[in-house]
Protein backbone atom coordinates (compact mmCIF):
# COMPACT_ATOMS: atom_id res chain seq x y z
CA UNK A 1 0.00 0.00 0.00
CA UNK A 2 1.19 3.66 -0.90
CA UNK A 3 0.33 6.34 1.60
CA UNK A 4 1.48 9.86 1.01
CA UNK A 5 0.40 12.34 3.75
CA UNK A 6 -2.68 14.45 3.48
CA UNK A 7 -1.68 17.91 1.62
CA UNK A 8 -4.18 21.24 1.51
CA UNK A 9 -2.64 21.26 -1.81
CA UNK A 10 -4.21 18.29 -2.87
CA UNK A 11 -7.60 16.15 -2.30
CA UNK A 12 -7.64 12.95 -3.82
CA UNK A 13 -11.11 11.67 -6.48
CA UNK A 14 -13.23 8.63 -5.64
CA UNK A 15 -14.00 6.75 -7.97
CA UNK A 16 -17.73 8.41 -8.42
CA UNK A 17 -15.76 11.68 -8.91
CA UNK A 18 -13.72 10.04 -11.87
CA UNK A 19 -17.09 8.64 -13.20
CA UNK A 20 -18.32 12.12 -13.28
CA UNK A 21 -14.96 13.25 -14.48
CA UNK A 22 -15.53 10.50 -17.72
CA UNK A 23 -19.12 11.68 -18.49
CA UNK A 24 -18.13 15.44 -18.22
CA UNK A 25 -15.28 14.51 -21.08
CA UNK A 26 -17.48 12.84 -23.17
CA UNK A 27 -20.18 15.79 -23.09
CA UNK A 28 -16.89 17.84 -23.82
CA UNK A 29 -16.07 15.99 -26.79
CA UNK A 30 -19.48 15.27 -28.65
CA UNK A 31 -21.09 18.80 -27.57
CA UNK A 32 -18.09 21.24 -26.90
CA UNK A 33 -19.06 21.94 -23.04
CA UNK A 34 -18.81 19.71 -19.81
CA UNK A 35 -22.10 18.59 -17.84
CA UNK A 36 -22.28 22.05 -15.55
CA UNK A 37 -25.15 22.23 -14.28
CA UNK A 38 -26.95 25.47 -12.17
CA UNK A 39 -28.52 25.88 -8.46
CA UNK A 40 -31.10 29.20 -8.84
CA UNK A 41 -32.76 30.95 -6.39
CA UNK A 42 -35.40 33.34 -7.09
CA UNK A 43 -35.31 36.44 -4.84
CA UNK A 44 -38.04 38.89 -4.38
CA UNK A 45 -35.62 41.48 -4.33
CA UNK A 46 -33.11 42.70 -6.58
CA UNK A 47 -29.53 42.72 -4.93
CA UNK A 48 -26.82 45.72 -5.64
CA UNK A 49 -24.69 43.98 -8.56
CA UNK A 50 -21.52 45.68 -7.24
CA UNK A 51 -21.75 44.53 -3.69
CA UNK A 52 -23.15 41.32 -4.57
CA UNK A 53 -20.01 40.48 -6.83
CA UNK A 54 -17.54 41.82 -4.16
CA UNK A 55 -19.01 39.62 -1.90
CA UNK A 56 -19.18 36.43 -3.95
CA UNK A 57 -15.61 37.32 -4.97
CA UNK A 58 -14.07 37.43 -1.84
CA UNK A 59 -15.79 34.57 -0.73
CA UNK A 60 -14.17 32.56 -3.75
CA UNK A 61 -10.86 33.52 -2.49
CA UNK A 62 -10.99 32.19 0.64
CA UNK A 63 -11.75 28.86 -1.52
CA UNK A 64 -8.71 27.85 -3.33
CA UNK A 65 -9.81 24.73 -4.33
CA UNK A 66 -12.21 26.49 -6.98
CA UNK A 67 -9.22 27.27 -9.17
CA UNK A 68 -8.30 23.08 -9.31
CA UNK A 69 -7.88 21.32 -11.94
CA UNK A 70 -7.51 17.55 -11.91
CA UNK A 71 -3.97 15.31 -11.67
CA UNK A 72 -2.64 12.23 -11.10
CA UNK A 73 -0.30 11.59 -8.24
CA UNK A 74 2.80 9.78 -8.25
CA UNK A 75 1.12 6.65 -6.71
CA UNK A 76 -1.36 7.15 -9.60
CA UNK A 77 -4.17 8.39 -7.73
CA UNK A 78 -5.84 10.94 -9.38
CA UNK A 79 -6.34 13.94 -7.32
CA UNK A 80 -7.78 17.93 -7.42
CA UNK A 81 -4.53 20.14 -7.12
CA UNK A 82 -5.20 23.09 -5.41
CA UNK A 83 -3.24 26.26 -6.09
CA UNK A 84 -1.37 27.59 -2.83
CA UNK A 85 -3.06 30.42 -3.10
CA UNK A 86 -5.60 32.99 -5.71
CA UNK A 87 -5.20 36.30 -6.17
CA UNK A 88 -7.93 37.08 -8.49
CA UNK A 89 -11.36 35.86 -7.66
CA UNK A 90 -11.68 32.43 -9.42
CA UNK A 91 -15.30 32.95 -10.41
CA UNK A 92 -16.91 34.35 -13.70
CA UNK A 93 -19.75 36.86 -12.77
CA UNK A 94 -22.50 37.88 -15.39
CA UNK A 95 -25.49 40.18 -15.52
CA UNK A 96 -28.56 39.51 -17.56
CA UNK A 97 -31.01 42.32 -17.65
CA UNK A 98 -33.78 39.79 -20.13
CA UNK A 99 -36.01 42.49 -22.28
CA UNK A 100 -39.28 41.20 -20.15
CA UNK A 101 -39.90 39.32 -17.19
CA UNK A 102 -42.07 36.72 -19.21
CA UNK A 103 -41.06 32.92 -18.43
CA UNK A 104 -39.64 32.50 -21.97
CA UNK A 105 -37.11 35.06 -21.42
CA UNK A 106 -36.55 34.42 -18.13
CA UNK A 107 -35.99 30.99 -19.54
CA UNK A 108 -33.46 32.18 -21.87
CA UNK A 109 -31.23 33.55 -20.05
CA UNK A 110 -31.13 30.55 -17.51
CA UNK A 111 -30.30 28.17 -20.90
CA UNK A 112 -27.70 30.58 -21.99
CA UNK A 113 -25.82 30.86 -18.44
CA UNK A 114 -25.84 26.82 -18.16
CA UNK A 115 -24.74 26.25 -21.89
CA UNK A 116 -21.14 29.19 -21.70
CA UNK A 117 -18.67 27.54 -21.44
CA UNK A 118 -16.65 28.58 -17.98
CA UNK A 119 -13.73 31.42 -19.14
CA UNK A 120 -10.74 29.07 -17.70
CA UNK A 121 -9.67 25.41 -17.67
CA UNK A 122 -9.26 26.39 -13.89
CA UNK A 123 -12.67 28.37 -13.77
CA UNK A 124 -15.67 25.91 -11.90
CA UNK A 125 -17.98 28.34 -11.10
CA UNK A 126 -20.14 31.29 -12.91
CA UNK A 127 -22.92 33.47 -10.91
CA UNK A 128 -25.08 34.84 -13.53
CA UNK A 129 -27.68 37.48 -11.78
CA UNK A 130 -30.31 38.16 -13.76
CA UNK A 131 -32.53 41.45 -13.10
CA UNK A 132 -36.96 41.63 -13.62
CA UNK A 133 -38.21 44.95 -14.58
CA UNK A 134 -40.80 45.85 -13.48
CA UNK A 135 -41.24 43.56 -10.81
CA UNK A 136 -38.09 44.72 -9.50
CA UNK A 137 -37.11 40.94 -8.65
CA UNK A 138 -34.08 39.06 -9.31
CA UNK A 139 -32.78 35.50 -10.07
CA UNK A 140 -29.27 34.83 -8.71
CA UNK A 141 -27.75 31.43 -10.34
CA UNK A 142 -24.53 29.51 -9.80
CA UNK A 143 -23.63 27.53 -12.72
CA UNK A 144 -21.35 24.81 -11.06
CA UNK A 145 -18.74 22.09 -12.70
CA UNK A 146 -20.00 18.72 -11.54
CA UNK A 147 -16.41 17.41 -11.16
CA UNK A 148 -16.32 20.06 -8.26
CA UNK A 149 -19.89 19.66 -6.72
CA UNK A 150 -22.62 17.77 -6.92
CA UNK A 151 -26.18 19.13 -7.03
CA UNK A 152 -26.68 18.95 -2.82
CA UNK A 153 -23.21 19.86 -2.54
CA UNK A 154 -24.02 23.59 -4.95
CA UNK A 155 -27.10 23.91 -2.20
CA UNK A 156 -24.68 23.78 0.69
CA UNK A 157 -21.68 25.93 -0.92
CA UNK A 158 -24.10 28.49 -1.74
CA UNK A 159 -25.63 28.48 1.86
CA UNK A 160 -21.98 28.31 3.14
CA UNK A 161 -21.24 31.92 0.90
CA UNK A 162 -24.08 33.61 2.37
CA UNK A 163 -23.58 32.56 6.05
CA UNK A 164 -19.63 33.49 5.47
CA UNK A 165 -18.66 30.01 6.63
CA UNK A 166 -16.67 28.63 3.29
CA UNK A 167 -16.33 24.93 3.98
CA UNK A 168 -13.00 23.40 4.38
CA UNK A 169 -11.69 20.85 2.36
CA UNK A 170 -11.96 17.94 3.74
CA UNK A 171 -9.22 15.16 3.14
CA UNK A 172 -9.84 11.82 1.11
CA UNK A 173 -7.44 9.13 1.35
CA UNK A 174 -6.17 7.69 -1.77
CA UNK A 175 -7.96 4.13 -1.45
CA UNK A 176 -5.25 2.48 -2.65
CA UNK A 177 -5.62 -0.49 -0.28
CA UNK A 178 -8.52 -3.16 -0.19
CA UNK A 179 -7.78 -4.38 -3.80
CA UNK A 180 -9.09 -7.94 -3.26
CA UNK A 181 -11.80 -6.80 -1.45
CA UNK A 182 -12.73 -4.52 -4.32
CA UNK A 183 -12.44 -7.02 -6.86
CA UNK A 184 -14.87 -9.26 -5.14
CA UNK A 185 -17.36 -6.49 -4.60
CA UNK A 186 -17.30 -6.04 -8.44
CA UNK A 187 -18.09 -9.55 -9.25
CA UNK A 188 -21.16 -9.12 -6.80
CA UNK A 189 -22.68 -5.91 -8.27
CA UNK A 190 -21.75 -7.22 -11.97
CA UNK A 191 -24.23 -10.19 -10.71
CA UNK A 192 -26.75 -8.33 -9.19
CA UNK A 193 -26.69 -5.88 -12.45
CA UNK A 194 -25.67 -8.53 -15.07
CA UNK A 195 -29.95 -9.47 -15.88
CA UNK A 196 -30.48 -5.18 -17.05
CA UNK A 197 -27.40 -5.25 -19.27
CA UNK A 198 -29.27 -8.11 -21.23
CA UNK A 199 -31.85 -6.17 -22.48
CA UNK A 200 -32.17 -3.23 -25.09
CA UNK A 201 -31.81 -0.02 -23.29
CA UNK A 202 -34.16 2.35 -25.01
CA UNK A 203 -33.82 5.83 -24.68
CA UNK A 204 -34.79 8.95 -27.25
CA UNK A 205 -32.05 9.26 -30.03
CA UNK A 206 -29.64 11.55 -29.68
CA UNK A 207 -29.10 13.96 -32.83
CA UNK A 208 -26.14 12.42 -35.33
CA UNK A 209 -24.37 15.74 -35.24
CA UNK A 210 -24.31 17.09 -31.36
CA UNK A 211 -20.76 19.60 -31.70
CA UNK A 212 -22.06 22.89 -30.09
CA UNK A 213 -25.58 21.92 -29.40
CA UNK A 214 -26.64 23.45 -25.76
CA UNK A 215 -28.69 21.99 -23.82
CA UNK A 216 -32.77 22.99 -23.25
CA UNK A 217 -35.16 23.15 -20.20
CA UNK A 218 -38.73 23.50 -19.49
CA UNK A 219 -39.44 24.22 -15.83
CA UNK A 220 -42.53 23.50 -14.72
CA UNK A 221 -43.03 24.98 -10.64
CA UNK A 222 -46.23 23.21 -8.93
CA UNK A 223 -47.83 25.29 -6.34
CA UNK A 224 -48.39 24.05 -2.48
CA UNK A 225 -51.54 22.11 -3.36
CA UNK A 226 -50.43 20.90 -6.02
CA UNK A 227 -47.24 19.37 -4.62
CA UNK A 228 -49.75 17.73 -1.97
CA UNK A 229 -51.79 15.98 -4.58
CA UNK A 230 -49.16 14.59 -6.33
CA UNK A 231 -47.94 13.06 -2.96
CA UNK A 232 -50.91 12.15 -2.00
CA UNK A 233 -51.52 10.19 -5.24
CA UNK A 234 -48.42 8.86 -4.41
CA UNK A 235 -49.34 7.63 -1.02
CA UNK A 236 -52.41 5.73 -2.35
CA UNK A 237 -50.50 4.35 -5.26
CA UNK A 238 -47.42 3.46 -3.86
CA UNK A 239 -46.66 3.84 -0.25
CA UNK A 240 -45.92 6.55 2.56
CA UNK A 241 -42.91 7.89 1.80
CA UNK A 242 -42.70 6.34 -1.46
CA UNK A 243 -42.82 9.40 -3.52
CA UNK A 244 -39.59 8.75 -5.74
CA UNK A 245 -41.03 5.33 -7.14
CA UNK A 246 -44.13 6.74 -8.06
CA UNK A 247 -42.91 9.74 -9.95
CA UNK A 248 -40.66 7.61 -11.62
CA UNK A 249 -43.79 4.98 -12.48
CA UNK A 250 -45.43 7.93 -13.71
CA UNK A 251 -42.99 9.68 -15.75
CA UNK A 252 -41.89 6.35 -17.61
CA UNK A 253 -45.36 5.65 -18.33
CA UNK A 254 -45.43 8.98 -20.34
CA UNK A 255 -41.82 8.83 -21.79
CA UNK A 256 -42.82 5.17 -23.21
CA UNK A 257 -46.04 6.70 -24.88
CA UNK A 258 -43.91 9.38 -26.52
CA UNK A 259 -41.46 7.13 -27.39
CA UNK A 260 -44.16 4.69 -29.39
CA UNK A 261 -45.78 7.84 -30.99
CA UNK A 262 -42.75 8.78 -32.39
CA UNK A 263 -41.95 4.83 -34.08
CA UNK A 264 -38.52 4.32 -31.49
CA UNK A 265 -38.22 1.16 -29.98
CA UNK A 266 -39.36 1.25 -26.21
CA UNK A 267 -38.75 -2.01 -24.92
CA UNK A 268 -37.31 -1.81 -21.75
CA UNK A 269 -35.86 1.05 -19.66
CA UNK A 270 -33.00 1.18 -17.32
CA UNK A 271 -32.22 4.67 -14.54
CA UNK A 272 -29.62 5.20 -12.77
CA UNK A 273 -31.02 7.17 -9.92
CA UNK A 274 -28.39 9.28 -8.04
CA UNK A 275 -28.45 8.74 -4.13
CA UNK A 276 -26.76 11.16 -1.21
CA UNK A 277 -24.18 9.67 0.43
CA UNK A 278 -23.48 12.28 2.91
CA UNK A 279 -23.00 10.58 6.49
CA UNK A 280 -22.33 14.19 8.21
CA UNK A 281 -24.06 16.38 5.53
CA UNK A 282 -22.55 19.82 6.62
CA UNK A 283 -19.40 18.90 6.86
CA UNK A 284 -18.73 17.38 2.94
CA UNK A 285 -19.58 19.89 0.74
CA UNK A 286 -16.79 19.62 -2.49
CA UNK A 287 -16.63 17.09 -4.84
CA UNK A 288 -19.36 14.05 -5.53
CA UNK A 289 -20.94 12.53 -2.41
CA UNK A 290 -23.44 10.59 -4.51
CA UNK A 291 -23.75 6.72 -5.44
CA UNK A 292 -26.25 5.46 -7.67
CA UNK A 293 -29.23 2.31 -7.84
CA UNK A 294 -30.03 1.40 -11.25
CA UNK A 295 -33.78 0.32 -11.87
CA UNK A 296 -34.91 -1.83 -14.69
CA UNK A 297 -38.71 -1.70 -15.87
CA UNK A 298 -39.80 -2.99 -19.58
CA UNK A 299 -42.48 -1.17 -21.48
CA UNK A 300 -44.81 -4.39 -21.38
CA UNK A 301 -44.81 -3.35 -17.16
CA UNK A 302 -44.79 0.37 -17.92
CA UNK A 303 -48.49 0.73 -19.06
CA UNK A 304 -49.51 -1.47 -15.90
CA UNK A 305 -48.89 1.32 -13.21
CA UNK A 306 -49.19 -0.72 -9.96
CA UNK A 307 -47.16 -3.74 -11.33
CA UNK A 308 -44.41 -0.64 -12.23
CA UNK A 309 -44.27 0.71 -8.89
CA UNK A 310 -44.12 -2.58 -7.39
CA UNK A 311 -40.89 -3.45 -9.28
CA UNK A 312 -39.00 -0.18 -8.37
CA UNK A 313 -39.89 -0.65 -5.05
CA UNK A 314 -38.90 -4.29 -4.79
CA UNK A 315 -35.56 -3.13 -6.87
CA UNK A 316 -34.90 -0.25 -4.53
CA UNK A 317 -35.15 -3.01 -1.87
CA UNK A 318 -33.33 -5.61 -3.31
CA UNK A 319 -29.95 -2.83 -4.24
CA UNK A 320 -30.18 -1.65 -0.52
CA UNK A 321 -30.31 -4.84 0.84
CA UNK A 322 -26.81 -5.89 -0.99
CA UNK A 323 -25.60 -2.62 0.05
CA UNK A 324 -25.34 -1.97 -3.88
CA UNK A 325 -24.85 1.97 -3.57
CA UNK A 326 -22.35 1.77 -0.85
CA UNK A 327 -20.51 -0.99 -3.18
CA UNK A 328 -20.29 1.14 -6.41
CA UNK A 329 -18.93 3.12 -4.01
CA UNK A 330 -15.59 0.89 -2.87
CA UNK A 331 -15.59 -0.81 -7.02
CA UNK A 332 -15.29 2.66 -8.82
CA UNK A 333 -12.14 3.24 -7.12
CA UNK A 334 -10.47 0.64 -9.62
CA UNK A 335 -11.85 2.43 -12.38
CA UNK A 336 -9.34 4.92 -11.15
CA UNK A 337 -6.54 3.79 -12.84
CA UNK A 338 -8.02 4.34 -16.54
CA UNK A 339 -7.66 7.89 -17.91
CA UNK A 340 -10.82 9.84 -18.09
CA UNK A 341 -11.44 9.32 -21.82
CA UNK A 342 -10.73 5.73 -21.74
CA UNK A 343 -13.43 5.07 -18.94
CA UNK A 344 -15.37 7.26 -21.14
CA UNK A 345 -15.57 5.08 -24.07
CA UNK A 346 -15.69 2.28 -21.69
CA UNK A 347 -18.56 3.84 -20.07
CA UNK A 348 -20.25 3.90 -23.99
CA UNK A 349 -19.48 0.46 -24.50
CA UNK A 350 -21.61 -1.04 -21.59
CA UNK A 351 -23.99 1.98 -21.43
CA UNK A 352 -25.66 0.40 -18.27
CA UNK A 353 -24.62 3.58 -15.86
CA UNK A 354 -25.73 5.84 -18.57
CA UNK A 355 -29.32 4.34 -18.68
CA UNK A 356 -32.28 5.20 -20.50
CA UNK A 357 -32.47 8.84 -18.77
CA UNK A 358 -31.23 10.87 -16.05
CA UNK A 359 -33.62 11.02 -13.49
CA UNK A 360 -33.58 12.65 -9.56
CA UNK A 361 -36.24 13.06 -7.48
CA UNK A 362 -35.05 14.91 -3.93
CA UNK A 363 -37.07 15.93 -1.19
CA UNK A 364 -36.22 19.16 0.80
CA UNK A 365 -33.22 21.73 0.05
CA UNK A 366 -29.67 21.52 1.81
CA UNK A 367 -30.12 25.59 1.46
CA UNK A 368 -30.91 26.19 5.35
CA UNK A 369 -31.57 29.17 4.99
CA UNK A 370 -34.76 31.52 3.89
CA UNK A 371 -32.71 34.59 2.21
CA UNK A 372 -29.93 34.70 0.21
CA UNK A 373 -27.88 38.10 1.54
CA UNK A 374 -30.93 39.16 2.81
CA UNK A 375 -33.70 38.83 0.16
CA UNK A 376 -35.98 36.64 0.95
CA UNK A 377 -36.41 33.01 -0.87
CA UNK A 378 -39.25 32.31 -3.67
CA UNK A 379 -38.11 29.48 -5.17
CA UNK A 380 -34.80 26.76 -5.49
CA UNK A 381 -34.34 24.55 -8.58
CA UNK A 382 -31.77 22.94 -10.63
CA UNK A 383 -31.23 22.87 -14.48
CA UNK A 384 -28.23 20.64 -15.26
CA UNK A 385 -26.63 19.79 -18.22
CA UNK A 386 -27.28 15.99 -19.15
CA UNK A 387 -24.51 13.15 -19.99
CA UNK A 388 -24.52 12.44 -23.42
CA UNK A 389 -25.81 9.74 -24.08
CA UNK A 390 -28.42 9.95 -23.02
CA UNK A 391 -28.76 13.78 -24.00
CA UNK A 392 -31.94 14.02 -21.34
CA UNK A 393 -33.37 13.58 -18.04
CA UNK A 394 -36.40 14.56 -15.99
CA UNK A 395 -35.28 16.39 -12.13
CA UNK A 396 -37.72 16.82 -9.24
CA UNK A 397 -37.03 18.84 -6.54
CA UNK A 398 -38.90 20.26 -3.26
CA UNK A 399 -38.61 23.76 -1.84
CA UNK A 400 -40.97 25.77 0.79
CA UNK A 401 -43.83 23.02 0.05
CA UNK A 402 -43.59 23.57 -3.98
CA UNK A 403 -42.27 21.18 -6.23
CA UNK A 404 -40.27 21.42 -9.53
CA UNK A 405 -40.48 19.55 -12.65
CA UNK A 406 -37.09 20.24 -14.53
CA UNK A 407 -36.94 18.54 -17.99
CA UNK A 408 -33.70 19.06 -20.06
CA UNK A 409 -32.26 17.78 -23.05
CA UNK A 410 -30.51 18.40 -25.97
CA UNK A 411 -31.37 20.55 -29.24
CA UNK A 412 -32.68 18.86 -31.50
CA UNK A 413 -33.84 15.91 -29.67
CA UNK A 414 -37.09 16.68 -29.40
CA UNK A 415 -38.84 19.65 -30.26
CA UNK A 416 -39.70 22.85 -27.94
CA UNK A 417 -43.64 22.16 -28.69
CA UNK A 418 -42.79 17.99 -27.75
CA UNK A 419 -40.74 19.15 -25.15
CA UNK A 420 -43.36 21.18 -23.61
CA UNK A 421 -46.14 18.17 -24.54
CA UNK A 422 -43.93 15.57 -22.93
CA UNK A 423 -43.81 17.82 -19.24
CA UNK A 424 -47.42 18.52 -19.54
CA UNK A 425 -48.47 15.13 -19.84
CA UNK A 426 -46.06 14.02 -17.01
CA UNK A 427 -47.35 16.40 -14.91
CA UNK A 428 -51.12 15.79 -15.23
CA UNK A 429 -50.26 12.23 -14.85
CA UNK A 430 -48.77 12.61 -11.60
CA UNK A 431 -51.18 15.48 -10.54
CA UNK A 432 -54.35 12.89 -11.28
CA UNK A 433 -52.66 9.18 -9.77
CA UNK A 434 -54.21 5.84 -10.14
CA UNK A 435 -53.41 5.31 -13.34
CA UNK B 1 -44.22 5.65 24.34
CA UNK B 2 -45.35 1.72 24.65
CA UNK B 3 -44.56 0.61 28.57
CA UNK B 4 -44.20 -2.77 27.54
CA UNK B 5 -40.03 -3.66 27.82
CA UNK B 6 -40.06 -5.07 24.39
CA UNK B 7 -41.45 -2.27 22.10
CA UNK B 8 -39.10 0.21 24.11
CA UNK B 9 -36.07 -2.20 22.74
CA UNK B 10 -37.68 -2.41 19.70
CA UNK B 11 -38.58 1.59 19.92
CA UNK B 12 -34.97 2.62 20.92
CA UNK B 13 -33.65 0.59 17.84
CA UNK B 14 -35.73 2.49 15.58
CA UNK B 15 -34.80 5.88 16.74
CA UNK B 16 -31.05 4.96 16.53
CA UNK B 17 -31.51 3.69 12.59
CA UNK B 18 -33.59 6.68 11.82
CA UNK B 19 -31.22 8.88 13.17
CA UNK B 20 -28.45 7.61 10.79
CA UNK B 21 -30.71 7.71 7.70
CA UNK B 22 -31.58 10.98 8.19
CA UNK B 23 -28.26 12.34 9.54
CA UNK B 24 -29.35 13.82 12.80
CA UNK B 25 -28.17 12.80 17.10
CA UNK B 26 -30.59 10.21 17.94
CA UNK B 27 -31.91 12.54 21.03
CA UNK B 28 -33.57 14.63 17.56
CA UNK B 29 -35.73 11.23 16.96
CA UNK B 30 -38.77 11.80 18.76
CA UNK B 31 -41.16 9.16 19.59
CA UNK B 32 -44.20 10.96 17.88
CA UNK B 33 -42.31 12.90 15.18
CA UNK B 34 -43.75 11.86 11.90
CA UNK B 35 -40.78 10.26 9.43
CA UNK B 36 -41.48 12.55 6.49
CA UNK B 37 -41.20 15.61 8.97
CA UNK B 38 -37.82 14.36 9.90
CA UNK B 39 -36.38 14.65 6.18
CA UNK B 40 -36.71 10.63 5.70
CA UNK B 41 -37.05 10.54 1.45
CA UNK B 42 -38.09 7.48 -0.31
CA UNK B 43 -34.31 5.89 -0.29
CA UNK B 44 -34.21 5.95 3.16
CA UNK B 45 -37.45 4.63 4.22
CA UNK B 46 -36.55 1.69 1.80
CA UNK B 47 -33.53 1.00 4.06
CA UNK B 48 -35.30 1.59 7.10
CA UNK B 49 -37.58 -1.73 5.77
CA UNK B 50 -34.21 -3.61 4.41
CA UNK B 51 -33.26 -2.51 8.53
CA UNK B 52 -36.62 -4.09 10.04
CA UNK B 53 -36.00 -7.13 8.00
CA UNK B 54 -32.41 -7.91 9.07
CA UNK B 55 -33.18 -6.65 12.72
CA UNK B 56 -36.44 -8.21 13.22
CA UNK B 57 -37.13 -11.03 10.40
CA UNK B 58 -40.12 -8.91 9.26
CA UNK B 59 -40.58 -8.09 5.27
CA UNK B 60 -42.50 -4.90 6.56
CA UNK B 61 -41.97 -4.47 2.19
CA UNK B 62 -44.52 -6.84 0.93
CA UNK B 63 -47.34 -4.90 3.34
CA UNK B 64 -49.90 -2.01 2.19
CA UNK B 65 -47.17 0.56 3.59
CA UNK B 66 -49.89 2.34 5.47
CA UNK B 67 -49.16 6.02 7.10
CA UNK B 68 -50.76 4.78 10.16
CA UNK B 69 -48.32 2.14 10.71
CA UNK B 70 -45.40 4.00 9.81
CA UNK B 71 -45.61 7.36 10.46
CA UNK B 72 -43.56 7.94 13.91
CA UNK B 73 -41.52 5.74 15.86
CA UNK B 74 -43.82 5.03 17.81
CA UNK B 75 -46.97 3.72 15.81
CA UNK B 76 -43.85 1.44 13.76
CA UNK B 77 -41.95 0.14 17.27
CA UNK B 78 -45.79 -0.98 17.75
CA UNK B 79 -46.63 -2.62 14.61
CA UNK B 80 -43.25 -4.49 14.89
CA UNK B 81 -44.24 -5.84 18.21
CA UNK B 82 -47.53 -6.46 17.20
CA UNK B 83 -46.11 -8.32 14.23
CA UNK B 84 -43.35 -10.31 16.62
CA UNK B 85 -46.56 -11.54 18.51
CA UNK B 86 -48.68 -13.01 16.66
Amino acid sequence: MVSLPYSRKKRYLTGIDWMIGALDHLARKSTGAGISSQVVLELDRPLPEEELREWLEDRARALPALAGAPARDINLAPYWKVPERVDEAPIDFVVHRPPSESPGDVLACLTAAVNKPFESDSRHLAFHVIYLEPSDRCLVTMVFDHRLLDARGAEMLLDAIQRNDMPPLDPEPAHLDRWLHRFRVGRNINRTLAPMGRSPIDTIPLPADLAGRPSRFVLSSLDEDETRAIKEAAEREAGYLIVMPYVLAVTLQQLDVFLAGKGYPHGSYVVPVSMDMRSERKRQVLFNRLSFILLHVKSSIVGNRPASIQIIRQQMYDQAKVHLQRDLCDVTMLMRIAPVSMLARLMLKIRLMLGSLSFSCVGDSAYASDTFLGARILNLFHLPRVPTPPGYGFFFNEFNSGMNVVFSYIDGMLTEDEANELVGHVVTALLQGDG
Amino acid sequence: MGTNPAEIEIQKRLTEQIALVVSVKPGAVKPDAALHELGMDSMGFVEMLVFIEKQFGLKLIETGLKREDFQTVQSLAKRIHDELRS
